[in-house]
Order: C-alpha cells, then sequence, then structure tokens
C-alpha cells in the first residue's frame, strides 16, 4: 500500500462521487486528502499546495476544465511533470483512458470500482515507482 | 436449507411505481432508502440482487447512477421515471445505468428486467422463463439448457428437456405442426441458448447471422430505442427528423424486409404465440402488415412496416391511467379520449419534423375505421378506407388474436383468419374487414 501520509487529490464535479471516494481512501487508511470540482482548480490547488500533491485521482469527464486538460498542463510543467496522475472515465469512455495514459497519466479507473480495485491500483503505482 | 430471500435496493422509488412492481418482488426483501446524500454514500450491508432508482431529485441522473454503481458495482441498476421530459435512455445507460425505464410505457420491459436480474441473483432459484423460436432449436442435438412449451390455458410450462438432454424429436415435430412457434429456456440459462445458436446457424454457414429468437429481440430493442428518441427528442429540426426517418427505414430493411420474401409463412409465425408488450406490438404489427402486404399484393411492404412501426406512438400522449388499460375496461369518457390516438400518433410524427409519405399518414390515421363504417375516428367506409390502412388494420387486429393471453387457446394464423371471416359472415354488422381481403388470406393459411 502506498504510504498512509500521502497527501490525495481528488478532482471531479459531482460532490457525492468525491465523498464516496474520499470515504474509499479513508478506509485504505488514507487522511491526507484535498478536493476540487474541475481542472483548473485543481491546477491552483496543486500549485498553492503546502505540503506538496504527491497524489492526483481526477475523472475524465467534467463540464469546464477536464481531467485531460489537468493532466496536459502538469505534464507540460516542471514542478509537476512528476506528480503521480491516475484519471478515472466510465467504461463508454474507456478511450479517453488509453488517450491519458499516452499522455503521461499514471493509471486508469474504470468507474464503477470496488474498493478492492482502489486498493490495487493505487499499489500498482507504487511498484511503478518504486 | 431454506433458502434467504434475495433483497431490492428501492432508492427513491415512487409509491405509485413501487405498486406496479409489487407482485415481482414479493418473494424478496424490498429495501427502501430515501435518495439523500447519507443513504447514497453508506450502501447496504447485504448485497441485494439489484437496485431500483426512481427519477433523481437535488441530484443529476449522471451522479446517481454513478454513485449507485459505485456502490454496487456488480449489480443491475435500474432507473424508473415517470415524466417523458428529460427522459433520455440512451444518456442514462451511457451514465451507467444498467437499462432506464419509462412509465407506464416501458412497464413490461422493467418487470422482465427485474425478474431477470432475480433469476440470475438466485442461480435460477427464481425461475423466469424467456421465450425462444423453436426453429432456433434442432430436434436431435443435445441442449446444455432446459426446455418447456407453455400452455396458456393451464398457465403451466410443461419441460420438454432437461439441460443436457436432446429434444424428443416426435414431440417437437407435433409442437413445430400445430401452433407453438415458441418454447422457453429459463432465463439464466440463456446465455447457452445464444451459444448454441450462434454455433448452429455458423454450423449451417447461414448468410444471415441472426436466429429467429435474436431476430425477434433485436427488432424490439430497436423498436423500443427508436420510440424512446422519438420522446427525447426536444428540439426537433428537420435533421433530427430526417436522421429518424433513417433509423426507421433501417429497422424496417434490416428486420422486416430482408429475406422476408423467401421465408414468408415462418416468418408469420415467428410473430405470433407470444405475450405482448408495447413494443412488440409495433413490431409485430409492423413485420405482419408487411408481409400480408406482401402476401396480398396491396400496397408497399416498405410503407406498411413503417405505418406498423409508428400506428400507435400517439397512445403515449394519453395520460398514464388512460395507458396502463384496454379499451374494454375504460370509461366512455376515457374511451373518447383514446380514439383520438391515430391522430395523435400523426401529430407527434409532425411535431417531430418526420416527413413520412401521404400513404404512411394515411395508413396511420385509418387505422382503426372500419369496413362497415363503424369505426374512429371518421367514420368512413369500404374503400374510402385506404388499402394500407386496411392492411394495417388486418395486421393490429391479427396481432391482437394470435397473441398469447393468460387462461385463452393460442390461435393458428388459419384460426385466425377463419375467426374473422366467420364472424363477419355471421352477423352483417361486424363487417370491420374487407371481405376481398379476408377471403384471399384464407388462401394463404389454409386450415390444417
Amino acid at each position: 500500500m502506498i504510504d498512509p501520509s500521502t497527501r490525495i487529490l481528488i478532482v471531479d464535479d459531482m460532490a457525492l462521487l468525491r465523498m464516496q471516494l474520499v470515504k474509499h481512501l479513508h478506509s485504505l487508511g488514507l487522511h491526507d486528502i484535498v478536493e476540487a470540482s474541475d481542472g483548473a482548480k485543481a491546477l491552483e490547488a496543486i500549485q498553492n499546495a503546502k505540503p506538496n500533491i504527491e497524489l492526483i485521482i481526477a475523472d475524465y469527464d467534467m463540464p469546464d476544465s477536464s481531467g485531460m486538460d489537468l493532466l496536459k498542463r502538469l505534464r507540460a510543467d516542471s514542478r509537476f511533470q512528476g506528480t503521480p496522475l491516475i484519471m478515472m472515465a466510465l467504461e463508454s469512455e474507456a478511450d479517453a483512458l488509453r488517450d491519458a495514459l499516452k499522455h503521461g497519466a499514471n493509471g486508469y479507473l474504470l468507474k464503477p470500482f470496488s474498493l478492492d480495485i482502489l486498493r490495487e491500483k493505487l499499489s500498482m503505482l507504487r511498484k511503478k515507482s518504486a | 436449507m431454506a433458502q434467504s430471500k434475495p433483497s431490492v435496493v428501492a432508492v427513491g422509488l415512487e409509491p405509485e411505481i413501487s405498486r406496479t412492481i409489487e407482485d415481482i418482488l414479493k418473494n424478496t426483501q424490498v429495501i427502501t432508502i430515501p435518495m439523500e446524500i447519507d443513504t447514497l454514500l453508506n450502501p447496504v450491508e447485504t448485497p441485494p440482487a439489484l437496485v431500483v432508482a426512481g427519477p433523481p431529485k437535488g441530484i443529476s441522473a449522471n451522479e446517481l447512477a454513478q454513485a449507485l454503481r459505485m456502490n454496487y458495482p456488480a449489480l443491475p441498476v435500474y432507473l424508473v421515471c415517470t415524466a417523458k421530459a428529460g427522459f433520455e435512455r440512451k444518456t442514462f445507460i451511457k451514465n451507467g445505468f444498467t437499462d432506464a425505464f419509462l412509465l407506464p410505457m416501458d412497464i413490461a420491459n422493467l418487470r422482465n428486467a427485474i425478474s431477470e436480474s432475480l433469476s440470475e441473483a438466485t442461480q435460477g432459484a427464481i425461475r423466469v422463463y424467456r421465450p425462444v423460436k423453436i426453429l432456433d432449436v434442432d430436434s436431435d442435438s443435445q441442449l446444455e439448457f432446459e426446455t418447456s412449451v407453455y400452455m396458456p390455458v393451464n398457465k403451466k410450462y410443461v419441460k420438454l428437456n432437461n439441460a443436457g438432454d436432446a429434444l424428443d424429436q416426435e414431440r417437437v415435430e407435433k409442437l413445430r405442426k400445430s401452433k407453438f412457434n415458441s418454447i422457453y429456456v429459463p432465463a439464466d440459462q440463456m446465455k447457452k441458448f445464444y451459444d448454441y445458436s450462434g454455433k448452429r446457424l455458423r454450423a449451417l454457414g447461414n448468410s444471415n447471422p441472426l436466429g429467429a429468437t435474436e431476430r425477434k429481440e433485436k427488432l424490439s430493442t430497436a423498436v423500443r430505442e427508436l420510440i424512446s428518441t422519438l420522446f427525447s427528442e426536444q428540439a426537433a429540426s428537420f435533421e433530427t427528423g430526417q436522421a429518424m426517418m433513417k433509423d426507421c427505414q433501417e429497422i424496417v430493411k434490416s428486420f422486416i424486409i430482408q429475406g422476408a420474401d423467401t421465408d414468408w409463412y415462418s416468418r408469420i409465425q415467428q410473430v405470433l404465440g407470444e405475450r405482448a408488450d408495447n413494443y412488440s406490438h409495433a413490431s409485430n404489427v409492423s413485420t405482419l402488415a408487411a408481409l400480408f402486404s406482401m402476401g396480398l399484393g396491396v400496397g408497399k411492404p416498405e410503407d406498411l412496416a413503417l405505418a406498423g412501426l409508428l400506428h400507435d406512438i400517439g397512445i403515449a400522449e394519453l395520460p398514464a391511467e388512460i395507458q396502463i388499460l384496454e379499451p374494454e375496461q375504460m370509461s366512455p369518457e376515457q374511451l373518447e379520449q383514446y380514439k383520438k390516438h391515430p391522430q395523435m400518433s400523426l401529430k407527434l410524427l409532425q411535431s417531430r419534423k418526420i416527413s413520412i409519405p401521404e400513404t404512411v399518414i394515411k395508413a396511420i390515421t385509418q387505422h382503426h375505421e372500419l369496413y362497415n363504417g363503424t369505426g374512429y375516428p371518421s367514420g368512413i367506409f369500404g374503400d374510402r378506407i385506404s388499402k394500407e390502412a386496411q392492411i394495417l388494420s388486418l395486421a393490429d387486429k391479427f396481432d391482437y388474436l394470435t397473441r398469447l393471453k393468460e387462461g385463452k387457446a393460442l390461435m393458428t394464423p388459419a384460426q385466425a383468419v377463419e375467426h374473422l371471416r366467420s364472424e363477419q359472415v355471421n352477423d352483417p354488422s361486424k363487417i370491420h374487414y374487407n371481405p376481398e381481403l379476408i377471403k384471399k388470406l384464407l388462401t394463404l393459411f389454409p386450415a390444417q
């Protein structure tokens, strides 16, 4: 499992889904969680966060500024190039996930996902960066 | 061993909806929860068999779908609405709902979906049967699924074979010759049927990859999608109208007209003898009207198929309490309103900017006119009723007569035509259909 002190940013326009994800993360022992409701707000949070955000879980499809926008901006910025990002998307948007991986996403979550899947994806992330 | 009842989670379901599905849920434990943040964040502890949600309140449909799917990842999550405004089935499914139902028109589909999910969740302990066409099953091969025949008079399923056994050839021949065109497979074994049917068709080197069962299912689904698009199309334009017309033509071509000339009689049989819902009524009448047009040499089959698909869509504009009744159950006032449905069908098509041929318009608006002038809305008689409308109204009646009705014996096509003939001959006030057409139909369906 990733370090329990990992600072995580959740980006989703739907409050209820952020709450569900927070709950899942809590049950995995992860408690340092920041939330944002779109890509632009997420970028702001990342830039201003102290200590730094260490993992981002972002929804692909958001009305104003999408997870994809956020990913591209981060990967183009030398300060945040290395910050791991996991992209979430619906089954019907699965193609977008391939695109996200191509643009430097570190993992993906196909919605809906169970707590077990979330745990698995997070542990895979650690193996990769180790 | 006592089997625990499967549970169903009902989220924010309107009481009148719960009542309409009460009977399907009687052997389940229904866990009713309000549509609130708290309850949506805390899934029920014992995993249910399925989730049924009412219309989203204080939350978007997308958010509701995703939240429920997150709570119950592997389960079917159904959305049930009663308001046509904002009902976008395709979008709902894209958002993550397993399916979305608009009541009252989708009631039969909702009941099927729920009972099949229950059957699956209990591994067949709750028995649900799905009709498959006898034509799709060989009697000499071993079948990995159980089949039964349904006796509507006794309301009983009688088993034909156990899973792993072959069908008794003689018995099947007898069924085939009589009025049974469909046999029944337990819903949880349908996958095995599809595997079998696919293999069988490939082995036969069939150029048409669809078995009769799948063709019928696909047609019914296509009709449901078509009609749901028709209602969700808020801003109708010339382009959306054209696109919808293209969808209609595609359905007519690929499911109804294709191959029908070489396969005429068996196509008729495939329509008959099953329980009807709104969509299978539309697809049946469409198929029958096109086939009658071919067989009787009246009108263009494509026109009649199109008219059949769309003839009753105006009914969906009537108040819900009228929609769920058969005409004979309606009060005089309700019946008056119901009789406006042919015109309402046309109005709806016009409002969606769907431009259909004049012959099709006449068929739709006149499909309840009767040959002796006792029909509605205009009471026109004889050949003042367009020939296409005469065919459509025959197809409509034919579907009614031959569909499966609980407590009544099935009617063969020959029996149905004979019924129409003798009714008209014995009582001149009942000359509802063109006697010439009936005479010709009799020659197409010789009595056995």
